[in-house]
This record gives structure tokens, C-alpha cells and sequence, in this order.
């Protein structure tokens, strides 16, 4: 029986996708889980697997066409079946082919099922999914509205959503092209991207930069502590750039102009904190959002940001959660850092860069003592915020730092 | 059918006339004066207190429906209050004679008839028994609230009567104190343990209830006689023709053998107040102008049919005493008329608007009670003081009675907030009890000499193979037979009849060989009467004996509904748990006959309350479950498929020829699968097995086939974990789709297993039509091909099938629409 291989829909935003690659030609044999095409949004990049084993029977789309979400781009069966039912360029000009991409709400094409049927669920544009592929699907953490369906009346049941699955760990197998001396490699999307935010952060903004230390003495002892604790509950996991996120989060609400977005002229000021943890990834940085941060516990912010960031490596983050941020932290302490001008994440008014520790000297109570000093430096946007503003928040955030066990009381 | 009765043409062709004697109206003609000798004076003062008790009872009823208080106790009474005020002296009179082995049933109108037979018996009843009765009743609650209002020095007697009169007041107020802990009201308190069989609120309920009862007492050589006290508008119903003409029938005097020989002890005791309802039954809804002239047409003793005067007492105990002699001969059953009129209304609602003013004053003239007194005063019996001191001192004994039977904490109501299932554990009486007597079992043959067992012992009991003849093949109509055979064995108060059970051997030829191992009184042919037929399966089992009662096809059971849904269902609920309902109902449903003959109508009982229903499919499962309904002591309405009768075990290894259990209530899987689960109910199995046989051939899809076995009650655990490992579930049954039990299954299964389900579940049943010709059925029940339709169509696509049924959504709404 012929399945259709449909582009799948990334996160609510994505209305198409960019089919990068595909990794098997039309007449091949497929093996389900064998890497089957690549596709990105402009945010990020996926590998896709075939969910089914069968002839790649027909290809409907090349690489580098835009291709709408949910759409049908292949169809996988046995050799000799008729795909023509599945082809979504059926009925269309051939020049409209080129220009215009199918509309966004273009149907899922399904095994056969009477066409009444078929049309009423399509007409909504909404996905069908039995109760117990909700079920499996929570229980393995995969998207159903990923999953290609088989049942009756259109419906993505079980076994698609165990197919999906399946074909999850997905970027481990992706296969690394030999490297030649040299090679000209046109950027990726999403480098690109990169590259013109960066760009228009660096020429458009007039950032300022400043450096300053805390002592660390606290959070090192907290770090410690937390480390031996042998519970599951992830407690060993809460990493020093995890409370400087928390401490971050619980300062930012203070200083608004630093928890906002600059568009186009106007502050939009955020009512919670929604912070940007940066990413590196082999496909470049990353920036997952961890929203409402100044409403999450130290240990629930430690664990969210954990799974992000796997799944940033994994390349399988949903898209909606790499945009929305308010500030970003970016750390380049662990690479032995000292202090840095980090660039802002337009259209955020501030990031903050956080260092690796030193030994300072201070003098207290008439005597010089050593202590670890954790380095900070804060860039900001200073169409939104004056020096002073930016200084005032560095103070108060290094003090939250130093005394922190207080600020996990609050 | 019965050889030994021969049908002469000469003598049926004869031409002659048919006479009829007269028939006595108010013949009685006796002065008080006269009836002393036969009765002392006490007993004469005594009569009169029965009456004023009876009398004062229902006007105390009647001032709390009206004005809501009673002698400065104010109360509140939602319920019915059907009341007899005007008839008292009918029902002091019928019961003057009976003892508590007499049992009377009646209707929605019988407080009187309750408090007249309970305040004979106790007198009769010795002192220590009397109170055994009362200390045992409900673990002596009801006693414990009466002893509130008791002296020290109330004797067993006086104590009796307050105990009567305040746990029928009790039960009529919905107490937890009533005679049944308020599960029965007005229309239907009752009280065994003197005698007081259950009232029934449907016209008519009582009569063939009664002739059950009485049959209990005939077959079981019980002493005592059996009186169906219904009215005058319950000629009107059918059931009652049916008792009438089942009690008079001919076996029992031409075919019943030696002691059993002669008739039913049953009064049919008419109490004719000349109203049912509202409509007059003599002169406007009916034709007999005299309601005892009915009996001449029942048979040729004409039922000993007689019209009674019911406002005289003595004349009723004097109609009484002679009808008791009749039947204590043998020569029941007996119509009485008795006539009787009612003061008050139908209902406290009825505003008589059809009769005049005229005609209640008319009879108030000629009250029974002021009639009597005026008779006791004028014969020096008793003086106008003694009488009223009477009047006062049960005016203040009610009084006392009122009072604490609307106390909420000597009278409380069943708490169902820390009870919940207070209600619930009477609906099944879930006993095991081998035999309802312990006494040998009358038979005729040992087993072992039975032509059927011995044709039974050449079949093969085991596994059906391919090739086998079915004439060899242990079927499942020899299951069935077996464990009915094996019971009249160990039972001997088993008895089974219906229409053509005995010499034909049942329709279906599953009773053969019965009729050769048991006597007429436990194996007899029923007329052509599914009401009396159920209904007198009640009577016999609620007085004790166990019964397998049969409707030839189940699209007979419209004949029996009322028997069925209200009665067989829910008398073991409304007695609290005090009455016991061993029948089983065997119900063939047909196949092959067409509109009226073939359907599938399990459904109906499944829905009411109080039944348990099954439907095995297979030899194993048929004798298993008949042995365990035979075990059990709730009604059981068991199908069989007349499809499948000759069918032979195809699952078991063997079907043992010994004794052993189904447990009612466990669906089995017949065959195990992974990717759908299949659940069905009755014959359809084995069309199930063909689906799931192409399936498997031509799609690759394994499907496990579940057979319910037992609609009620259900262990859904099986099919829950079926669903769990498959995530499908199609259900399949011969019952028309539309409201078919299968819905309700569905329905509890989406409930329960709604996150194991990748699809709905699917009922395939019955087109919503007539059952058309055999030739056309299979255009009607479901085929193995419509269940491959629906599985492709609404549970998973397969692959390379298309089908020939239009199941689309669309097409699926016109349908409903359309009401098909």
C-alpha cells in the first residue's frame, strides 16, 4: 500500500519549510529509519527518516524548493503502485508550479478512504489522532502532528506515532561528508541568518559594554553541595550558569528596559522574564528560550534548559521555542573566557556574557583574602538603556549572585 | 398434545347444547342472630375492630394526603395512596378463615387486605411464635421502633398489632423500618411471614403470580390455599384471562397422576368496586353486567363462581368457608365476585367527576361498618359504649403509631449517603442453592434408562472435527438438555412447562427424552399464554420452588413484557432481599420465520434492572451456564439461537459429561488475536470467526474473537485488556443495530478504554428493518463481509480491499434520519 511521505510541520509558526536534501533517489529501496531527506526552517535544521520500508516511488519536490508544511513530497509503496492520487501538483498549471508554493493548509493525503470523509476532515485542516496515539506519543515524547497517518478516516494512529519514534534519534546516523582541502559551502539558512542578524546587531546598534566580577564563593559551595545529591529529582544537575539564569531572571523584572524588544522604534516591555540561553551547536548557535524564568523554580529552570539544549544538539528543538526571548545569557566561561563584547539578539535591548572564574584578592577586614571571581559583561542596546541603568543592574544582579541562598528565599 | 387424550369427531361433531347451572348472587341470607352459633361474640366485637382498624388507617392516610396532618402530627406524604376505604368489610371477611399458610396477593389497592389477613393471623398464631417472627423480621428493627409505643405489659398479640400496623405504615412512609425497608411503598407492601404475599401496582399483576404460588403449593404438597385479590378493571388485561384459563385447565384433572391429580388451590377473589379507575366496568368499559358470569365461560364448573355481598362481613367469611372446602377438594380454581364500593377516590387526586353525589351517598347509606354496629348493638352482641370505647382506643393506638413512624430517628430512611449501595445489593440475591427443598426428586426413570441419555452416550463429546455428521456430534441443544435433566435429579422442586415442552419435546427438540423421565405436575405443556406463562413462574418461585419457564420464540416476549420487565425483574429488589427468584426463562430466538419469528430482541432485558441475561454460543458454554443459573436464585433469561442448536463444540476439547460451571457473567475469548479485537454476542460468533478467518487469509490482520457469553452482568476486564493490546474493537450481534445492547458496550468500552483506542469502536448488527424471509436475511444480519467493511472503513484501512457497503459518514446520517 502506497504511504505518502509528508513535510512535517515544526512547531505552530512554520507554515513551509526549505527541503534541503534528499538522501535517496526515486526507484530506491528505503528501509524504515533510513535518513530520507533534510529540511530546515529559518530557524533550525531537521534530518527526516522514513517512517515505512517500500520503493521511494516518486519525488515531488527537489532540493531547495520551499515546500508548504503537511504537504505530500513522496510516496513510498511497492514497485508499480499508482502515486498519481498523492501528487499535490495534480490539477495545477505547471507554472504555477514554479511561483506559487501550495497553500499552507494543503490536505494530508492518507491511505485511500472514501473522499466524503476525507474532504470533511481536511476541510478544517485539522489532524486526526486516535486517543491512544495521544497516549503513546506523551509516553514517548514525540509530536503526533509529526506522524504520517494510517488509520481509518485519516486518522494518525499508534503505529504511526511508534514509526515516528523510531525514526527519532534521528541526527546521530546523519552522515558526515568527506572534508576536501577546500570546499565552497553556501551558507546554510540558517548561518545565513545568523550572519545578517549579527551583522545589523553590530552596524545598527550602538552597543556598550561592561565588564565587572562577583564573588563566587556562594554558588560554588551551593554547586557542591547540590552535586552530591544522590536523589533523581536532578538536583545534581543545577549547573553555576543555571543560577546565574535564575538570579538574572529574578533581577531583569527590576529593570524593564532590559527585559523588552526594540522594534522599529518602539520598547515593547515584557511583563515576565523570558531569557535566551545560547546554544553551541554543530549547526551553528542556538538561542532556546526559557519562558517565564522569573516564575520558575532554580531546579525546574536547571531541567527546562537541560532539555532544550539537548534538543538543540539533537536538532530536533520546536522552532517556537528559538524565538520570544526578552535577554539572553550567553556563557563562554566554561572555554576559559575573561570577559567579551557578546552581540545582542536583536530584537532584544540586552545580553549578558558570563566569564570563567578567577582568583581575585580582596581586602576584608584589614586583610587581603583570595576569593573566585566570576566574570560579567553586559552589552546593551543604548537606544533603550543609558550606562548608568545598565551599571545599576550589574550591581544588583552581582549582589543577588554573592548573596544567593538569600535570593533563593525570596 | 397428549396421546392418551383422544379428539372423537363423532363426539365433537355431535350436535347438542352446552349447558350452564346458575350462578348464586348474594345468597347469603343469614341474621347475626342466626351466625351465633357458629361464632362466639367475641369473635362477632372482633370483626367490627378489624373493619374500624382498616377503616381508621386509610381515612388517617387520607386526612395526611389532604390537610397534611393527622390528629395534630403534621407530615408531608409525596406517594401514592390508594385507598379502600368503604370495602373493609370484603377484606375482614376473606380473611377471617385464613391462616398464614394461605397466601393472598393484591393489588395497589390492599392495605386493607394487608391489615385484615395479618390481624387474623396473629390471632390465630401462637404467643412464642408471634414473637420469634417479630424478633427475626429485618434482625427486629421494625420491633424495635414498635417497642417505643409499647407497655411492659402489652402482650405478644397487642404487640403483633402494632408491629402490623406500624410496618405497613412504615414501608408505605418509605422507612427503613417498613416491612420492606421502603423499597416497596404503598402499592406493594407486603409481609410473607403471615401470609401476605407481594400487592402489585399493575392491574391485574397479581392473578397469574397467584396461580404460580398456588402451583407452588399443588406440585409441592404445601397446605394452605392462594387468593389473587385484583379488581373489577383487571378484566380488562390479559394476563388475568390468561391466569383465569390456566388455573381451570383439563391435564390437571385428566392427566396429572394419583395425588397430583385434581385442582389448582386458587381463589380468584375479584373485589368489585365497580370502578376501574374511573371507567365503570359494568354497563361502560365491559359487557359482563355481572362480573361472576365470567367464570361460566372458563370452564365446566364454571370456576364455582359466585357474587358475594361485600359490605356484609359474615357473608364473606361465609362464601369464604365454603369455596376453602372446594378447594381443599380438589376442585379449584374459584371466581368470587365480590362487590364492594369505595368511599373515597381512585387516588386523593380523583375528584370523581364520574359518579354523582347520589351514588356515594347511596352506598354511605349503606356502610358497611355503621351497618354492622348497628346489627351487634341490636342482637345484645356488644353496646354502643363498648363500640365506640373500640373506635377511641384504635384512634389512639394510630395515633402512637403516626407518630413514630414519621419520626426520623425512630423511623430513618434508607441513608444512601453512607450506604450507597443500599439500593444495590438487593437487586441480585447472588445465592448458590442446590435444591430449594431437601426431599427425594419424583421421576419416572433412572437416568441411565433415558432414551436420550442413551443416545446422548453414542455422540462425540469432543472437538468437533472436520467430516464429523452432526447427528453424531454432542450439540448444543444436548448441553442445554443435560444440565435441565441432570437438575430434575437433585431438585425436586424444579419444575419446567411452556408451550409444547412435553411428548413434542420442545420445538427445538431440546427437551426429547424429558417427558419420558419426569411426571405431568413437573414437566406439563403450558396454553398459549406467555404472560401466565412468566408471570406464574414468579408466583412459583417467590413462594419457594425453582422453575424453568419457556417462551418458544423471543419475539414472544412482547406477550410477556410486563411479566418480564416488571415483575420476574423486580420483585427480589422490592421485597429488600426477603423474596428469592430462581426461575430461569429459556427464550429461543429464531431464525429462518420471517418478520415476527426471527429476531434478535436480547437487548430488552438487558436494559431493565434486575435480570440477569445470557446467551451462550457453544455445547461448553450452554451447559456450563444453565447449570449455573440453575445453581443460582435470580431470574436468568437465557437465549438460545436457534441457528446453532445442532451445533457442536468447536473451542473446548470436550464437553464433559459431568457437572461443572460458567460463571454467569464472563465473556471468553474463542480465539486469540493481536490487531482487533472482535466482540460478539450469541450465533454471530461464528460469523465473527469467518471475518477473522479473511482477515487473517487475505489482509494479514490477526483479530481476537471474544464471545460476551452473558450481557448481564458483564466482567468488561477481558475485553479492556484485549483492547489495551489491540486498540480496535468491532462489535458484532444478530440485534438490530439501532439501541442494540452492543451500544451500550461500546459506549462503557470507549468510557474505560478511551486512551487504548486507535479508532471508535464499531457495532456491526442488524439492519434497522423487519427481519425479511430466510431467503433475504442475508441482506439483514450481519455478515462476515460487513464486518470487513466496517473494520476497513471506520477502524483500519486494509490493504487492497474495497467495500460493497456505503458507510460514509453522509450516507450514515441519512440513514438516521431516516430512521432506518
Amino acid at each position: 500500500m502506497a504511504t505518502p511521505i509528508i513535510m512535517p510541520k515544526q512547531g505552530q509558526s512554520v507554515e513551509s519549510c526549505i527541503l534541503t536534501a534528499w538522501f535517496k533517489e526515486a526507484g530506491e529501496y528505503v528501509e524504515a529509519g533510513d535518513l530520507l531527506f533534510a529540511y530546515e526552517t529559518d530557524k533550525t535544521a531537521f534530518d527526516e527518516e522514513a517512517a515505512v520500508s517500500g520503493i521511494l516511488l516518486e519525488r515531488f519536490f527537489e532540493e531547495g524548493d520551499e515546500v508548504p508544511v503537511l504537504t505530500t513530497i513522496a510516496v513510498i509503496g511497492e514497485a508499480g503502485e499508482d502515486t498519481s492520487e498523492f501528487n499535490p501538483h495534480a490539477g495545477q498549471p505547471e507554472a504555477a508550479k514554479e511561483q506559487a508554493p501550495a497553500p499552507a493548509a494543503e490536505p494530508v493525503q492518507v491511505a485511500p478512504a472514501p473522499a466524503a470523509v476525507q474532504l470533511q476532515g481536511q476541510a478544517r485542516g485539522q489532524i486526526k489522532v486516535s486517543p491512544r496515539a495521544r497516549r503513546v506519543a506523551a509516553e514517548l515524547g514525540v509530536d503526533y502532528k509529526h506522524a504520517a497517518p494510517t488509520g481509518a478516516e485519516g486518522r494518525v494512529v499508534s503505529q504511526d506515532i511508534l514509526a515516528l519514534a523510531a525514526a527519532r534519534p534521528a541526527e546521530a546516523a546523519a552522515p558526515r561528508l568527506e572534508q576536501p582541502e577546500y570546499r565552497e559551502v553556501e551558507p546554510s539558512r540558517q548561518r545565513k541568518l545568523i550572519g545578517e542578524r549579527m551583522a545589523a546587531s553590530a552596524s545598527e546598534v550602538p552597543r556598550v559594554t561592561l565588564n565587572t566580577s562577583f564573588d563566587a564563593t556562594e554558588i560554588m559551595a551551593l554547586r557542591k553541595k547540590l552535586k552530591a545529591d544522590q536523589s533523581e529529582t536532578g538536583l545534581a544537575g543545577i549547573t553555576l550558569n543555571d543560577m546565574v539564569i535564575y538570579a538574572v531572571s529574578r533581577t531583569l523584572p527590576g529593570y524593564p528596559e532590559l527585559n523588552a524588544n526594540l522594534i522599529d522604534g518602539k520598547m515593547r516591555i515584557f511583563k515576565n522574564a523570558h531569557v535566551g540561553v545560547a546554544v553551541d551547536t554543530e549547526r551553528g548557535l542556538m538561542v532556546p528560550t526559557l519562558f517565564d524564568a522569573n516564575r520558575k523554580s532554580l531546579l525546574e529552570s536547571s531541567r527546562e534548559v537541560k532539555s532544550m539544549i539537548q534538543q538543540c544538539y539533537d536538532g530536533n528543538i520546536n522552532p517556537d521555542y528559538l524565538q520570544g526571548g526578552t535577554f539572553t545569557v550567553t556563557n563562554l566561561g566554561s572555554l576559559g573566557i575573561e570577559s567579551f563584547s557578546p552581540i545582542i539578539n536583536l530584537p532584544q535591548t540586552g545580553i549578558l556574557g558570563v566569564n570563567t572564574i578567577e582568583w581575585k584578592i580582596k581586602q576584608k577586614d584589614g586583610e587581603f583574602i583570595h576569593y573566585p571571581a566570576m566574570g560579567l559583561s553586559l552589552t546593551f542596546d543604548h537606544r533603550a538603556v543609558d550606562g548608568a541603568y545598565g551599571a545599576r543592574f550589574l550591581q544588583e544582579l552581582t549582589a543577588q549572585l554573592e548573596a544567593f541562598s538569600l535570593l533563593l528565599c525570596v | 398434545m397428549a396421546k392418551q387424550l383422544f379428539v372423537d369427531p363423532n363426539e365433537v361433531r355431535k350436535s347438542s347444547e352446552i349447558e350452564f347451572s346458575k350462578i348464586p348472587v348474594n345468597r347469603y341470607n343469614k341474621t347475626i342472630e342466626e351466625e351465633l352459633e357458629n361464632f362466639s361474640r367475641e369473635d362477632l366485637v372482633r370483626i367490627y375492630r378489624d373493619m374500624v382498624i382498616i377503616r381508621q388507617f386509610e381515612e388517617m392516610l387520607l386526612s395526611i394526603k389532604t390537610t397534611g396532618e393527622y390528629n395534630g402530627i403534621r407530615y408531608n406524604y409525596p406517594g401514592p395512596a390508594h385507598l379502600s376505604i368503604g370495602q373493609e368489610a370484603s377484606a375482614v371477611g376473606q380473611a377471617y378463615l385464613l391462616d398464614e399458610n394461605d397466601l393472598i396477593f393484591g393489588s395497589h389497592r390492599s392495605h386493607g387486605e394487608i391489615l385484615a389477613k395479618g390481624l387474623s393471623v396473629i390471632e390465630k398464631m401462637p404467643a412464642a411464635e408471634l414473637e420469634e417472627i417479630m424478633q427475626d423480621y429485618l434482625g427486629g428493627t421494625i420491633l424495635a421502633a414498635v417497642q417505643n409505643i409499647a407497655d411492659s405489659d402489652t402482650d405478644a398479640k397487642e404487640l403483633a398489632n402494632l408491629f402490623l400496623l406500624y410496618g405497613t405504615l412504615a414501608e408505605i412512609f418509605a422507612r427503613e423500618t417498613g416491612f420492606q425497608k421502603g423499597l416497596g411503598g404503598s402499592m406493594h407492601a407486603f409481609f410473607t411471614p403471615f401470609g401476605v404475599y407481594p400487592n402489585n401496582a399493575i392491574v391485574g399483576g397479581s392473578a397469574a403470580i397467584a396461580l404460580g404460588a398456588a402451583l407452588y403449593k399443588k406440585i409441592n404438597r404445601k397446605p394452605g390455599a392462594v387468593i389473587a385479590n385484583i379488581g373489577d378493571g383487571s378484566l380488562g388485561c390479559g394476563v388475568v384471562w390468561e391466569a383465569l384459563n390456566m388455573a381451570s385447565m383439563g391435564q390437571f384433572n385428566e392427566l396429572w397422576e394419583g395425588e397430583y391429580q385434581g385442582g389448582v388451590p386458587i381463589i380468584f377473589n375479584f373485589f368489585n368496586n365497580h370502578y376501574g379507575m374511573g371507567g365503570q366496568t359494568s354497563g361502560e368499559t365491559m359487557g359482563f353486567e355481572a362480573l361472576a358470569r365470567v367464570g361460566a365461560g372458563i370452564n365446566a364448573e364454571q370456576m364455582h363462581a359466585e357474587r358475594v355481598d361485600g359490605f356484609n362481613p359474615l357473608a364473606v367469611i361465609d362464601a369464604m368457608r365454603n369455596k376453602l372446602e372446594i378447594l381443599a377438594e380438589k376442585r379449584g380454581p374459584v371466581l368470587l365476585d365480590v362487590v364492594t364500593y369505595r368511599f373515597a377516590g381512585h387516588s386523593p387526586s380523583d375528584s370523581s367527576t364520574y359518579r354523582s353525589k347520589e351514588e356515594i351517598e347511596a352506598w354511605q347509606k349503606h356502610d358497611s361498618i355503621a351497618a354492622y354496629k348497628q346489627d351487634l348493638i341490636k342482637a345484645e352482641i356488644a353496646s354502643e359504649e363498648e363500640l365506640q370505647q373500640i373506635w377511641n382506643s384504635v384512634e389512639e393506638q394510630l395515633t402512637k403509631i403516626v407518630k413514630i413512624a414519621v419520626d426520623d430517628n425512630i423511623s430513618p430512611r434508607m441513608d444512601l449517603n453512607s450506604d450507597p449501595d443500599a439500593i444495590a445489593k438487593y437487586m441480585f440475591s447472588n445465592q448458590r442453592i442446590e435444591k430449594m427443598d431437601d426431599r427425594p426428586c419424583e421421576t419416572l426413570l433412572p437416568k441411565e434408562e433415558n432414551p436420550r441419555v442413551e443416545q446422548i452416550k453414542r455422540k462425540i463429546r469432543t472437538k468437533v472435527q472436520e467430516g464429523q455428521s452432526a447427528m453424531r456430534t454432542f450439540q448444543l441443544r444436548d448441553g442445554i438438555f443435560e444440565a435441565i435433566f441432570d437438575k430434575f435429579y437433585v431438585d425436586p422442586t424444579l419444575i419446567t412447562y411452556g408451550e409444547d415442552v412435553r411428548d413434542w419435546g420442545g420445538a427445538f427438540a431440546v427437551y426429547r427424552g424429558l417427558t419420558e423421565a419426569l411426571p405431568y405436575h413437573r414437566l406439563f405443556n403450558a396454553p398459549i399464554s406467555e404472560a401466565a406463562i412468566v408471570s406464574s413462574g414468579v408466583g412459583y418461585a417467590m413462594a419457594g420452588g425453582r422453575v424453568i419457564a419457556e417462551l418458544m420464540y423471543c419475539d414472544f416476549l412482547g406477550r410477556a413484557g410486563d411479566e418480564v420487565f416488571n415483575q420476574l425483574a423486580k420483585w427480589q429488589a422490592m421485597s429488600a432481599g426477603q423474596l428469592k427468584m430462581p426461575l430461569v426463562l429459556r427464550v429461543s430466538v429464531g431464525s429462518k420465520y420471517g418478520a415476527q419469528h426471527s429476531q434478535d430482541w436480547t437487548t430488552l432485558p438487558a436494559h431493565i434492572p434486575g435480570l440477569k441475561v445470557v446467551f451462550p454460543a457453544t455445547p461448553y458454554d450452554a451447559k456450563g451456564l444453565m447449570n449455573s443459573a440453575l445453581m443460582g436464585t435470580d431470574p436468568v433469561i437465557f437465549f438460545e439461537s436457534q441457528r446453532i442448536y445442532d451445533m457442536g463444540e468447536r473451542f473446548r476439547p470436550e464437553v464433559p459429561a459431568s457437572y461443572y460451571e460458567v460463571p454467569i457473567g464472563e465473556p471468553d475469548v474463542k480465539r486469540e488475536g493481536k490487531d482487533v479485537t472482535i466482540l460478539t454476542v450469541g450465533a454471530t460468533l461464528y460469523r465473527a470467526l469467518e471475518a477473522a478467518d479473511t482477515l487473517a487469509e487475505k489482509y494479514g490482520v490477526s483479530a481476537e474473537v471474544i464471545d460476551a457469553r452473558t450481557l448481564v452482568p458483564f466482567n468488561y476486564d477481558l475485553v479492556l485488556k484485549s483492547v489495551a493490546k489491540t486498540g480496535r474493537i468491532l462489535l458484532t450481534s444478530d440485534a438490530c443495530e439501532r439501541g442494540s445492547y452492543l451500544k451500550e458496550m461500546a459506549q462503557t468500552i470507549s468510557e474505560l478504554a478511551f486512551d487504548d483506542l486507535d479508532a471508535p469502536p464499531v457495532v456491526v448488527g442488524a439492519r434497522n428493518w423487519i427481519t425479511p424471509a430466510h431467503e433475504l436475511e442475508e441482506f439483514f444480519f450481519p455478515q462476515p463481509e460487513w464486518m470487513i467493511d466496517a473494520i476497513h472503513e471506520k477502524i483500519m484501512p486494509l490493504k487492497g480491499h474495497s467495500s460493497r457497503q456505503d458507510l460514509s459518514r453522509k450516507s450514515e446520517v441519512q440513514r438516521k434520519r431516516a430512521g432506518l
